[in-house]
């Protein structure tokens, strides 16, 4: 008797080839699935928006953000031409914001992006070679973690001092250890795998496997793990110019702009409100887009 | 004679009783069961109408294979699926009172009180920061109301009960304290805490080394024989269920193919499922012959096919079988769900 | 040591030598250092093809055995011989030239596949890897496809999440293939497979080991299928080897007081003939500290105090197959097992 087949007989077996033939893999699917997912796609947008309206402001802006007016200070929106209004020292707000998201966005993904190669190597390889490496890499990881997150990158920019070099500086510091922690324990998680001792018994050496086997099963979860960082980054990096250790008056930063319109919370708290909103817009897109991105790619469920 | 286990002798069956012709009113009366579950894959049609009674003090045990729909079924007589996703039809009566739509509270007092369960994995019952002793005195004191000095007592008792040794020294042990059987021994001494009427137990052997797993099965028989309880055994192990069944369902993609007195579906099947099953389980007799499993795979449960949803595997399925789902027909002891056994000229026996 | 009177006298394929691994416990801060005691000091040969199965419970050492013959982890002493070649011996073989030889499938179909490979490459990876043009490479994976019984025009593209548990390990089968092994070691390859489903893939190793002349040693929990597989059994308990022997005198006459517990613990299959008490109580005890001298006599209806003081030698017994060996004082006169009289007149068990 030949073995009877466990081939299905597939309802659809047009469209099982079809698909095979197309070759469509892993990454299409997550594709698939992503446009899909309206909200994805529509914070997806708003943050291209964004990013747009950062790296065109002098085209988009309708005053110079550095010029002043004694008279037109703290006004509503609308007030002469102001979109949005004026700030304390009657600059337009609406092009403060447009080039103060050139800052902040380089403030906030910037040191994620850093973090995230220094902390997703270093994590990538405790996890996979275990022993004395991991322990050395992991306790130094403890050392930072010892302090909360803002605690230490205050301290950080207390030391160096303010200026958008060192935010970015003491921001990929704080975002490394937690970055070591998750690919550490993807990385420990998918090398027990029996996959991984299949490759080990096709004579594969620790390079190959760590490239198809272990590289391609934790840069997702790793990844969704920093678009996540990235809104902690923008609330940071605004939180450092607030508290005067981020970037330095008179340049627009949306954590600078908001500690200054907070003196405007009596005469005009909407305006005040301004910066916060885009700083709350922009942080809540990419933690919407990490969610997504997230149920995307877990293709099982 | 070496052997301190002599095989027994054969025990006397008491399979002449109750099935479809018992008097007494059945504890569980399940009509018309439908289970749904809504997932992004499209809606999982996991139980597709179900009807059956467990008699008090009898044992029912549903065979089936992974997907078959026989822990669910179970799970909704338990009232634990979850609310949100799960869509349920038709009725489950309990001693009178239909399950089915019952407001939680109603359902957790009958749950507390009248059914109990337990489950492949202990610890799903059993809670890893309190003691044994204290989980199953806690137990106690919420239905019975008694004192804590009583209710330890009682927990006492519940564990020489199951026959957990030096069961005195065991009351403070925490779950993971304990081995695998004698967690499972534990979890039990726990779904009786309450005096159920009905015990649901979920594949309490599957996890278990073989040693240990006729231990549990024969503690499980002696208990349900002891208490009068009546007991629904989830297995997918044929072996299992010959061991503990009085009554035997088999289930398939969602429905009951077969239903009857243990003894006469294991010996003389009447769906060709239930006839494939049983030939596919390697005995060591047949060593080194070709087996001859079953073909191809189970249904798409979100694409059932419009007939009997065994007929794509089935080497006696004609037309009419693919066009409509068969209707359970009695057939001597046993009822059975299949065209060809119910048109002119039935198959008989297929085992 | 003797080989099997039936086997032509010729060099074993593999050979296991006085294997051990002990696993250090991340010990308490003060005090002794535990350790599990997974393989202690075992010897077996496996013979050009014929499958050797192994079977033991949880903890008797049967999974890292078989990462020990594959060199997945470095035994703590002794050494695998395959063909004639001690492996990472300096004028043996190298792992990479074994692996060539030697393969193994695993329990997990769904952990044994990279989720992010598709079929056709995740078969193609070992011989690239191994030095075999990518695209013949693929071929081959291809027709292992269809060798397997899986249409490689609607698999060879798919994703392991997209097939059945059973199409995934005839895929794992297949990659094994794809090195053109001589021995495949199948850990627990079908025990996490549908009865239906195990059936098929039963059939299917049948067939490829005359079809690629293999030899097998398969590792299982389930003594029905190591029964219906094997040409010879080894039975492990605790690290140990108990018994060793050709299928049917271990199923028919097993030696060891545990081969015959474990044989009597196998559920019977039919409501007729009951299981009427449990060969042994309680759990296999936890293989750290393992008891001194036969680790099964804190179990054992025969143990004396000869079992506490020294490790029972597996033994033949006079007059009999002397491929047929167990581990116990009752069989060896050295040792003087006050109730070693019992045995000169074992009655084969009824299988």
């Amino acid at each position: 008797m030949t073995t009877a087949h466990a081939a299905p007989v597939p309802t659809d077996v047009e469209q099982v080839l079809a698909r095979a033939q197309q070759g469509i893999g892993y990454w299409g699917r997550v594709w698939e699935r992503l446009r899909a997912d309206k909200v994805t796609l529509v914070v997806t947008a708003v943050l291209i928006a964004i990013v747009l309206m950062a790296v065109f402001a002098p085209l988009i802006a309708t005053h110079d953000p550095m010029t002043g007016s004694i008279l037109g200070r703290l006004k509503g929106f609308g007030y002469q031409g102001h979109l949005l209004g004026t700030d304390e020292t009657g600059r337009d707000i609406f092009s403060r914001l447009l080039f103060g998201a050139r800052l902040t966005l380089v403030s906030g993904v910037l040191p994620v992006v850093f973090a995230l190669i220094i902390g997703g190597l270093l994590g990538v390889v405790a996890g996979y070679f275990r022993g004395g490496v991991n322990t050395l890499i992991m306790r130094s990881m403890d050392v930072l973690y010892a302090f909360p997150s803002i605690l230490l990158a205050i301290a950080i920019c207390g030391i160096l001092g303010s200026g958008l070099e060192n935010t970015i500086l003491a921001l990929t510091i704080t975002f490394i250890p937690p970055i070591v922690r998750i690919s550490e324990t993807v990385t420990a998680q998918v090398r027990t795998l029996d996959f991984v001792d299949a490759a080990r018994i096709s004579g594969a050496n620790s390079a190959t496997i760590m490239r198809f086997h272990v590289l391609n099963n934790v840069l997702g979860p790793i990844l969704i793990y920093t678009t996540s960082l990235i809104s902690i980054a923008i609330i940071l990096a605004a939180g450092l110019s607030f508290l005067g250790l981020g970037v330095t008056p008179p340049d627009a930063e949306w954590g600078l702009m908001l500690n200054n319109l907070r003196q405007a919370i009596w005469v005009d708290p909407v305006l005040a409100a301004v910066p916060g909103v885009a700083i709350f817009i922009t942080s809540m897109s990419f933690n919407l887009m990490s969610d997504g991105l997230r149920q995307a790619m877990d293709v099982r469920v | 004679m070496l052997s301190p286990f002599p095989p027994d002798p054969a025990e006397d069956l008491n399979t002449t009783t109750s099935h479809g012709t018992a008097n007494t009113a059945p504890l569980v009366s399940v009509r018309d069961l439908h289970v749904r579950f809504a997932t992004r894959a499209g809606s999982i049609a996991a139980v597709n109408g179900v009807s059956f009674d467990v008699l008090p003090g009898r044992v029912l045990s549903i065979l089936g294979e992974s997907g078959s729909g026989k822990s669910v079924t179970m799970r909704a007589i338990a009232g634990i699926l979850p609310k949100r996703t799960t869509t349920i039809e038709g009725s489950i009566g309990f001693g009178g009172t239909n399950l089915v739509g019952l407001p939680e509270s109603q359902m957790r007092s009958i749950r507390g009180a009248q059914i109990a369960m337990i489950f492949q994995e202990p610890m799903t019952a059993l809670d890893p920061v309190f003691t044994v002793g204290s989980q199953i005195a806690e137990s106690v004191v919420r239905h019975e109301g008694i004192s804590w000095t009583e209710a330890r007592r009682r927990a006492l008792d519940l564990l020489e009960l199951v026959q957990i040794p030096s069961a005195a020294r065991r009351m403070k042990a925490y779950p993971h304290e304990m081995s695998g059987g004698m967690r499972q021994r534990a979890m039990i001494a726990l779904a009786l805490a309450c005096k159920p009427d009905l015990l649901l137990a979920d594949e309490p052997t599957t996890a278990l080394d073989v040693t240990v797993q006729i231990q549990i099965v024969l503690l499980l028989r002696e208990l349900q024989r002891e208490l009068g309880m009546a007991v629904m055994f989830v297995t997918h192990d044929v072996g299992v269920a010959a061991e503990i069944a009085d009554e035997l369902a088999v289930m398939y993609a969602g429905r009951f193919v077969e239903h009857g007195p243990a003894v006469d579906v294991i010996e003389k099947p009447l769906h060709p499922y239930t006839a494939g099953l049983l030939a596919s389980t390697v005995h060591g007799a047949e060593r080194g012959a070709v087996l001859q499993p079953i073909p191809g795979m189970p249904p798409d449960l979100t694409r059932m096919p419009p007939g009997c949803a065994f007929a794509p595997r089935c080497p006696y399925a004609v037309e009419a079988c693919r066009a409509a789902v068969p209707q359970s027909v009695a057939m001597d002891t046993q009822t059975v769900a299949c065209h060809r056994q119910a048109d002119g000229s039935p198959l008989g026996p297929l085992g | 040591m003797s080989t099997a009177i039936d086997q032509p006298r010729q060099r074993p394929l593999l050979v296991a030598n006085d294997l051990r691994k002990h696993f250090p416990l991340k010990g308490k801060l003060f005090g002794k250092k535990s350790v599990v005691q997974a393989v202690d000091d075992i010897s077996f040969e496996v013979h050009k093809g014929e499958t050797l199965g192994i079977v033991g419970e949880s903890g008797c050492g049967k999974s890292t055995t078989a990462r020990l013959l594959l060199h997945l982890i470095p035994p703590d002493a002794g050494e695998v011989v395959f063909d004639g070649k001690a492996v990472a011996k300096p004028d043996g073989i190298t792992p990479n030239a074994l692996y060539r030889q030697m393969q193994m499938v695993f329990q997990d179909s769904y952990a044994s596949l990279n989720p992010r490979l598709s079929i056709a490459q995740s078969i193609a990876f070992g011989p690239i890897v191994q030095g075999v043009p990518r695209k013949e490479a693929l071929d081959r994976a291809v027709s292992l496809l269809e060798r397997v019984g899986l249409a490689p025009s609607i698999y060879a593209n798919r994703y392991p999440h997209e097939l059945s548990g059973g199409q995934r390990q005839r895929v794992n089968i297949s990659r094994a293939l794809a090195f053109e092994p001589k021995l495949l070691v199948l850990d627990e390859a079908v025990s996490a497979l549908d009865k239906s489903v195990e059936a098929q893939v039963l059939n299917l190793l049948g067939e490829i080991k005359s079809a690629f002349d293999l030899t097998y040693v398969f590792i299982s929990h389930d003594l029905s299928v190591v029964r219906y597989i094997s040409d010879r059994v080894m039975v492990m308990y605790l690290g140990k080897v108990v018994e060793i022997g050709p299928v049917d005198a271990i199923y028919r006459a097993p030696r060891h007081p545990y081969t015959q517990a474990l044989l009597a613990a196998m559920p019977s299959m039919s409501p007729r003939r009951r299981t009427e008490k449990a060969p042994l109580s309680g759990d296999p005890p936890n293989p750290i500290d393992p008891p001194s001298g036969c680790r099964f006599r804190t179990r054992c209806p025969f143990a004396a105090p000869v079992c506490a003081e020294k490790p029972p030698r597996l033994v033949t017994q006079a007059g009999e197959d002397p491929s047929h060996r167990a581990a116990c004082h009752l069989y060896d006169p050295v040792a003087a097992h006050p109730r070693a009289q019992e045995v000169r007149h074992a009655q084969p068990l009824s299988a």
